[in-house]
């Protein structure tokens, strides 16, 4: 594979977000071809992703010196493992084209929604540039070969997702959203940059190769604690923090339900398929620190956690796209469990075939709103599925895949994490087992309200009812293929199955997971036909109750009042704490004290400099003399 | 005495030749009133850009000559800037051609004196010996007074070339004055030559430590101090540039500032470490003071050339740590500082050239209000040109800054670092308040803006590809600058 494909893999998106964002005026009265570009790029990515995974499949990956572009800065011989060099490269191996072929393909079917989903908005081009440049800096993020490169990656994702977050930037809640999402991530990009100053001072270097080649033969330097365990302990924990931020994990997801206010393709895409992925990308990428440190039992609790946590409050809400919100968080917990107990292959597998389900269903939640002006309130659907049928088949592949029927997709990703959960830590196993019936239960919850049942729609959106156009019914459709049958094409077999086979050079070999896979399979079937038919029992025919009735319900469905508490205990002391503390003592006082005393000084140095500066120019010759004078008497005789 | 005429290379002086046919082509044709005058900017930017391709053509051959009896180097260092200046003068041209119109000023003279100031900034790169530097310093000099005041009825532009000969004057006579003291103390004008005196074997000579040749090098720098504006000689600057016209400001705060550093780069950094250590003291000091006089100043202004006067004498400052390195990374992270520095400088005055109105300029700040919504192009150019000149990755700004403090992290002044960090961050204030006025103010009145003229355009498209390739890419031209000071070694 030469570098020149990836090259054009990642310039294509770029080329696009520069054409709509330079020539957006000219665009603006031609949606097509706006849109068009904006998705042909992506097709242009999409292509050579197939190339790239072809070469991969062939076994010609992309990788060391092969990968190696230019150094961008060569430093002198600040550190002791000789000179500091930022290089710029690609690493391209099964895991980065797993990456590739989900960003591309999701993002190119996501643009082609757009087209249909976007028309007539105000912002037309400036919103397939933003999506062009997401895609461009999401490829960066997993093409570099280096930590420093999927910085720039995750910022720049962080960027977009901030911008398209607030892409209706005239609502307030939108702008709120989006700067909530910018903040909470900054927290945990302040631990992934950490980390990545623990790695330099380990490593000497922040290229995965030379990284993880000195970590296996143990060349590391030791910067905290007394061995180089604790040291890549610091490591390693340092950068979950920044996954925990991207990947809305507890207790940073907090961003992630709010994060619905942008657009709906833009949750898809952003929020559900591609960019919330990035953290359990980044451990897995990491795998060898990872399994070094022994730290993935960290990352399995908390992914568990999130997981239970998640699809708990997911069982009260009657907001269509934050039941999808919560859903994703808690399936990222299910990621984080696979790559935190140790089968990597597993949480990627699992990343892969929630693009799919949960991207199309985000998109049926848009071509839902689409065809119900906007209405969210599951409250006020029901009895959808006459009026809706393409959506509605659809929306229900996507549910059954999420809810683990067998079969589909989703059951075989989720079983295999499970499965391997269960040796090292069966209480993970369990939990993860109880949220499995959650989720089944809430997602069957939100079908049987939507789709069955007595309509409830109000009479003026119901003469409006209608199926969304080809433009969007299409990508669902294609969309519903691999949401259903992903599974069975590349999950077959657990550790034999095709996707382990074609990742094994990636990852550190997981342990075989002990006992009947059938048994597994089979708990697993029946937990989730269970949850649809417990939902089926209690929403069939009826709504949810408008009001919660005893202290439970109401806790769950106010979120647990997280975000409440952290505006009380975090954010307004904060608030407090900067309006006295930094802004009337340290700003006011201080700095203002300083910056007008500086402004005094400058005025009356000023005042003699403008003397000086009288534009008379004997005036300047005395000075210049002056400075002759001083600077000589400095020279000749301070010696 | 028999006359001895020394064999001369010619094809190694293409790129001077050049200018000389192409200054004396714009003289003639200046004279058929038939001709428009567009047609005579376009003659430059042709010129040039064929002494520019020869330029790079005979960097790439490895060029390494002296030429007249030794006063003249054409090597990779001299061709180097070379470059820098060549392209300093197609853009500054670029943006001449709309500025000044199709109207009935005469413009043969301007575009003439153009390329006489850059056939002596060639000389001073070139210059091998200091007679030869000199002579380069008056030719480039001597055309910039005139371009200052080329706007005669502008009474500001008058008032600016006049202090500029006046003080420029000045200058010239101490610097003549510091090479008759080296000559005295030294016996020969040579550069290389002067240097090699300075060090018997390991041992420094006797010359290194006498005064009257400390005084005579005193004085040059002095000289040089004036012509790259540092402080204390930098007063004619801000009042120059807000006179003169913006395009010449633009040319003045680029293409000869190159061309003084190139000169004092040339003596400096091989001559610094056999000189007692107070002279190295000088160097620092003068950084120390340029950095931060200019960028405290700049804070202050208004007026948005004379912030990018005070800026531009920052930036000054800033090549001087690489000089203060004395080490062959500073220098040829200061070579690489200055073509960035060209580059963005030029590429910032060119956005003041377009943000004109029908009334004239806008040279407020403020009247940038609201510029980047309303004019989303020329907010852009200017946000790049600013984040550039603030040092902000990727741009090229960050890559030179980067290598000029690291080489003085290398010669260990570390104190010049962190002021150099310090005053970075000042900067960055001031340069950002215009981003900031310019996305987050609203303006005060609309203002009806003039059409982009095309050449302009194309003049910042080229300033905007060359900043961002050179933050992505570094290695273009730093190998080039690396390369042209190693070869200097050997």
């Amino acid at each position: 594979m030469s570098p020149n494909l990836i090259l054009v893999l990642l310039i294509s998106p770029l080329v696009g977000f520069l054409i709509n964002g330079l020539f957006g005026k000219w665009l603006k009265g031609n949606e097509k071809l706006s849109g068009g570009i904006g998705a042909l790029a992506v097709l242009v990515s999409l292509i050579c992703s197939i190339s790239a995974f072809i070469s991969v499949k062939n076994g010609n990956p992309l990788e060391g010196d092969a990968g190696h572009l230019y150094s961008w800065i060569v430093s002198g011989a600040f550190i002791a493992g000789g000179p500091f060099e930022v290089n710029i490269g690609f690493h391209v191996d099964a895991l980065t084209t797993v990456m590739l072929l989900v960003i591309t393909g999701v993002g190119f079917l996501i643009h082609v929604y757009s087209i249909g989903y976007m028309h007539g908005d105000e912002g037309y081009t400036r919103y397939f540039a933003y999506l062009n440049l997401f895609v461009f800096a999401m490829l960066i993020l997993v093409l570099g070969n280096n930590y420093l490169m999927m910085f720039v990656g995750w910022e720049g994702v962080g960027l977009c997702s901030y911008l398209l977050i607030g892409f209706w930037y005239e609502k307030q809640s939108a702008t709120d959203a989006g700067k909530k999402a910018f903040i909470v991530n900054r927290i945990g990009d302040f631990g992934f940059l950490l980390g990545m100053f623990t790695l330099f001072a380990a490593f000497g270097s922040l290229d995965f190769v030379s990284i993880f080649d000195k970590a296996e033969a143990g060349t590391i330097e030791i910067v905290f604690g007394e061995t180089t365990k604790a040291t890549l302990m610091v490591a390693t924990l340092l950068l979950f923090v920044g996954a925990i931020g991207k990947s809305a994990q507890l207790p940073l997801y907090v961003w992630l339900p709010d994060a619905m206010e942008g657009p709906t393709p833009v949750s898809a895409l952003i929020h559900a398929a591609t960019m919330v992925t990035a953290g359990v990308y980044m451990i897995a990428r990491s795998a060898i620190l990872y399994n070094l440190a022994e730290t993935g039992a960290v990352v399995a609790w908390i992914g568990v956690l999130t997981a239970l946590f998640a699809a708990i409050i997911a069982l009260k809400q009657n907001d269509i796209k934050r039941i999808l919100a919560y859903s994703t968080v808690s399936q990222l917990g299910y990621m984080f469990v696979g790559v935190g107990v140790g089968a990597y292959a597993s949480g990627i597998f699992h990343l892969v075939t929630h693009a799919f389900f949960k991207g199309l269903m985000f998109l049926t939640a848009g071509s839902v709103m689409h065809a119900m002006a906007n209405e969210l309130d599951i409250r006020k659907m029901g009895g959808l599925r006459n009026k809706l049928p393409i959506t509605h088949a659809t929306f229900l592949v996507g549910a059954l895949a999420i809810a683990g029927a067998p079969f589909l997709s989703g059951f075989w990703s989720k079983d295999e994490i499970l499965h391997s959960a269960w040796d090292s830590f069966p209480f993970i196993y369990i939990i993860g087992l109880v949220t499995a019936f959650l989720t089944a239960f809430y997602m069957f919850r939100l079908i049987f309200v939507t789709f069955y049942g007595e309509s409830r729609v109000e009479p003026e959106v119901a003469s409006h009812l209608h199926e969304s156009p080809a433009v969007m019914w299409l990508p669902l459709a294609i969309l519903a293929v691999p949401s259903a049958l992903i599974g069975l094409l590349l999950g077959v077999g657990g550790h034999n199955s095709w996707f382990h086979h074609f990742t094994e050079d990636v990852f550190p070999k997981a342990h075989e997971a002990s006992g009947s896979v059938l048994l597994f399979m089979a708990i697993s079937s029946v937990v989730g036909i269970a949850g649809i038919a417990y939902a089926w029992k209690r929403y069939k025919d009826r709504a949810p109750s408008a009001e919660p009735t005893n202290t439970l319900q109401k806790v769950v469905a106010n979120k647990f009042y997280v975000d409440e508490v952290y505006n009380t205990f975090i954010v307004q002391p904060i608030k407090g704490a900067s309006h006295f503390l930094l802004w009337k003592l340290f700003d006011s006082g201080i700095i203002d004290g300083i910056v007008n005393g500086v402004a005094a000084l400058i005025r009356v140095i000023g005042g003699m400099l403008r003397r000086l500066q009288t534009g008379i120019v004997q005036a300047y010759i005395v000075s210049m003399v002056i400075g002759i004078v001083l600077f000589l008497a400095y020279y000749l005789f301070f010696t | 005495m028999p006359l001895e005429i020394p064999d001369i290379n010619w094809s190694l002086l293409m790129p001077q030749l050049v200018i000389v046919s192409t200054l004396l082509i714009v003289l003639v044709f200046d004279m058929f009133d038939a001709i428009s005058k567009k047609t005579l900017g376009w003659m430059t930017i042709v010129g040039a850009g064929i002494a520019l391709w020869s330029s790079i053509d005979l960097l790439q051959a490895g060029t390494d000559q002296t030429q007249f009896n030794e006063m003249f180097r054409i090597d990779s260092y001299s061709l180097f800037f070379n470059i820098i200046f060549l392209v300093s003068t197609i853009l500054v041209a670029l943006v001449s051609i709309s500025y000044l119109g199709s109207g009935d000023k005469k413009q043969g003279p301007y575009y003439l004196l153009i390329l006489l100031a850059t056939l002596g900034m060639m000389l001073m790169a070139a210059g091998n010996e200091l007679i030869i530097v000199f002579l380069g310093l008056e030719l480039m000099s001597l055309s910039l007074y005139v371009l200052a005041s080329y706007f005669r009825e502008s009474p500001a532009s008058s008032e600016a070339g006049m202090k500029y000969l006046l003080l420029g004057a000045f200058a010239s006579a101490f610097f003549l004055y510091g090479i008759a003291l080296v000559y005295g103390a030294a016996g020969t004008t040579n550069i290389p030559e002067i240097i090699s005196k300075l060090s018997v074997g390991d041992q420094l000579s006797l010359l290194s430590e006498s005064p009257l040749f400390l005084a005579g090098i005193f004085l040059l720098i002095v000289g040089f101090g004036f012509k790259v504006a540092i402080v204390p000689f930098h007063q004619w600057a801000p009042d120059v540039y807000e006179g003169a016209p913006t395009t010449i400001a633009a040319f003045i705060s680029a293409g000869p500032k190159a061309a003084g550093f190139a000169a004092f780069l040339t003596i400096f950094v091989d001559a610094l470490p056999k000189l007692p250590t107070q002279a190295t003291g000088v160097i620092v000091l003068l950084a120390m003071l340029t950095m931060t006089v200019g960028n405290v100043i700049a804070i202050a202004q208004t007026n948005i050339k004379r912030m990018l006067a005070y800026s531009s004498i920052a930036h000054a400052g800033y090549v001087m740590i690489g000089l203060a390195a004395a080490n062959p990374d500073g220098k040829s992270s200061a070579m690489l500082y200055l073509f960035i520095y060209c580059v963005m400088n030029i590429g910032a005055f060119g956005v003041v050239i377009m943000a004109r109105t029908a009334d004239g300029e806008n040279l407020m700040i403020s009247d940038y209000a609201g510029l980047g919504f309303r004019k989303p192009l020329l907010a852009m150019f200017m946000t790049l040109m600013l984040l550039s000149l603030a040092g902000f990755p990727p741009t090229a700004g960050f890559v030179g800054k980067l290598y000029v403090f690291k080489s003085a992290v290398e010669a260990r002044h570390y104190w010049l670092v962190i002021f150099g960090a310090i005053n970075t961050a000042i900067s960055a204030f001031y340069y950002l308040r215009v981003v900031v006025t310019m996305y987050m103010r609203e303006p005060e009145e609309e203002l009806e803006f003039k059409p982009y003229p095309p050449t302009l355009v194309i003049g910042l498209v080229l300033a905007a590809i060359g900043i961002l390739l050179i933050g992505i890419l570094p290695s273009l031209l730093l190998d080039q600058a690396q390369s042209a000071v190693q070869s200097a070694l050997l």
